[in-house]
């Protein structure tokens, strides 16, 4: 339904995706995690046709067997909404402040489906109760500061989903929430996926929220696939360095003696470079606890691991 | 934010006098305001001629009065036309981006390198002197100052994410730009409205002065100035009504596109 080939954005600062290969089957749901800066806001934006004005993309993209990588806004537009939706980070951001949420959700049943303000007003409450807010119809006449944050992220969710698209690209939905309503959010995007035979493309750096709510999980550095799987295996067992360094900062609360020495959180020393100073081989080269001379020069390619794949060059050779 | 900020009071206590002045003038004024009487020129202040009378007895409360319609008609006018022009345009660019944005923002470039009141002048002597003219040539020059307020306030919109929301739920850019650019920069276009109204008033006053705005026997605060100018050493009270009317029309549309963008965002409140 959705495939990208050897997809590349390049902006004018650097390459922000090097060659990402991603498919997508209908109802399938595919998490994408990363450090910030390491592409994966960006491969959400090539989906939707909304990288910034500047970037050049290459490789292909197709959607629905279309090529859409040279496609211009007009083409794009006929896509987003019916075909394809998002769901941003900041649902106080999201949503204009000005505007009620019911007239927002409204506008693309209007618009793009021909409704008559009564039919997408009706539309518009069963999206609501589909997306489980409480009193949906008074919920129409807000304005986004009198919901709270999760009620926002619903409200956006039953944007997204006004007109039935096949896929929904969930740009970290449950970073700006805290973490119960952010498990309830994934909970709510599953049942969505499901009920609906919705593909769900579900960006964060949240393992545990991608954990729960996908199936397979691609792993973004530098703008370079590193490790792909299925979800579990890939972080019960990772084979590439950058993914276990992941793993390994997760918060993991411990019980420890009182008075114990709170454990140290475990880190990957450094941050992501701009993209004008990424190696040109191994993008993780530099911070890789494991590295090689031949790291930073020579790009590794991907190989097969036991789940999926990997790029790094230590797998090249067999080593473990 | 319980009290209005003092100097949008004030500046809009001042705008309200010239603005009611000009009104009464449409339906009635103390004499008309044409009305010559050369037996009482120069007559002082009284309680007939509440500031006294020209040099050809005309009344200068009456002239006053019209020119302050005059002025802020061709105020509003200018500023209605140009602001509208040049917001749009600013909209446009913003919303195509790419090089038609360049291209739009290098010509208001142009337009700014050009001195304003000089262009104007340029204009109305092509077009010939008159009010409407005058307005016109004002509203021009007024076109590249707002598309470049619209397109800055515009661009900072167009990142936001209720806007990708926007896009991504494949609404179009005319559609972005009705829906939630335009809400967004309507604080910042209203501040430059009224700023550019002050402006208006003065650039008025003086194509008026010279010639280029109101004809005869129409008055403009400007045109009066002119005219008090060679009787400056005789009667000087000529000079500085009109004078002062300017001032204080400025004044308070200063005042008043300071305190509406203290109202606006509340950050920019200077420490007192």
């Amino acid at each position: 339904m959705l495939q990208a080939t050897s997809l590349s954005v390049r902006l004018p600062a650097g390459e922000a995706l090097r060659g990402v290969d991603l498919s997508l089957a209908p109802g399938e749901r595919v998490g994408v995690v990363g450090e910030s800066g390491s592409g994966k806001s960006m491969l959400g934006l090539a989906l939707m046709g909304m990288t910034p004005a500047s970037a050049r993309l290459s490789g292909r993209l197709t959607l629905d067997g279309r090529d859409m990588t040279r496609a211009r806004e007009r083409d794009w537009r006929a896509l987003r909404a019916r075909r394809i939706a998002m769901i941003f980070q900041e649902p106080m951001a999201a949503l204009n402040p000005l505007r009620r949420v019911g007239t927002t959700v409204m506008e693309p049943l209007r618009v793009r489906l021909g409704l008559t303000r009564a039919e997408a007003g009706a539309r518009a409450l069963a999206l609501f109760n589909e997306v489980g807010l409480p009193d949906p119809a008074d919920r129409l006449r807000q304005y986004p500061h009198e919901l709270s944050g999760g009620q926002r992220q619903r409200a956006l969710i039953a944007l997204a989903l006004a007109c039935d698209p096949a896929i929904l690209v969930a740009d970290e939905p449950t970073t700006a929430l805290d973490a119960e309503v952010a498990a309830r959010i994934v909970d709510l995007l599953v049942r969505l996926s499901r009920d609906r035979g919705m593909a769900l493309v579900f960006i964060s750096h949240d393992l545990a929220a991608v954990a729960r709510a996908t199936e397979r999980l691609v792993v973004l550095y530098g703008g370079d696939v590193v490790e792909r799987g299925e979800v579990g295996a890939v972080l019960a067992d990772p084979r590439h360095p950058y993914t276990r360094g992941l793993i390994a900062a997760r918060p993991r609360p411990a019980p420890r003696a009182p008075g114990a020495p709170r454990p140290r959180l475990a880190a990957i020393p450094g941050s992501v470079p701009p993209l004008a100073d990424l190696p040109a081989g191994c993008r993780f080269a530099g911070r890789c606890p494991v590295e090689r001379p031949e790291c930073a020069a020579r790009r590794p390619a991907p190989r097969p691991t036991p789940h999926g794949l990997a790029a790094c060059h230590l797998l090249e050779e067999g080593a473990p | 934010m319980s009290r209005p900020p003092a100097n949008l009071l004030l500046g809009g206590a001042l705008v309200a006098l010239a603005a009611l002045a000009a009104l009464v003038s449409l339906v009635w004024t103390p004499f008309p305001h044409a009305a010559l009487d050369v037996a009482n020129k120069f007559a002082p202040p009284s309680a007939e001629h509440w500031l006294g009378t020209d040099q050809l007895g005309r009344d200068l409360v009456s002239q006053l009065m019209v020119g302050a319609a005059n002025s802020l008609a061709v105020a509003l006018a200018a500023v209605a036309l140009g602001g509208g022009l040049g917001t749009a345009l600013g909209l446009a660019a913003s919303a195509m981006g790419g090089w038609v944005e360049d291209l739009a923002m290098r010509i208001c470039d142009l337009g700014f390198a050009f001195p304003a009141l000089l262009f104007a002048i340029m204009l109305a002597a092509a077009f010939g002197p008159s009010l409407a003219n005058a307005a016109l040539a004002i509203a021009f020059i007024n076109v590249p100052v707002f598309a470049r307020v619209a397109r800055g306030a515009a661009n900072q919109v167009w990142v936001r994410e209720f806007v990708l929301a926007g896009r991504a739920a494949g609404r179009s850019r005319l559609a972005l730009t009705l829906d939630h650019i335009v809400p967004n920069v309507a604080a910042a276009v209203i501040v430059q409205a009224t700023i550019e109204f002050a402006v208006a008033i003065l650039a008025e006053a003086a194509l008026s002065y010279l010639g280029l705005g109101a004809q005869p026997p129409s008055p403009s605060w400007g045109r009066m100035l002119a005219e008090a100018q060679t009787l400056l050493w005789i009667e000087p009270m000529l000079a500085i009504w009109p004078g002062l009317a300017i001032v204080v029309t400025v004044l308070g549309f200063g005042l008043m596109g300071d305190g509406l963008r203290d109202l606006a965002d509340p950050r920019l409140v200077r420490e007192r």
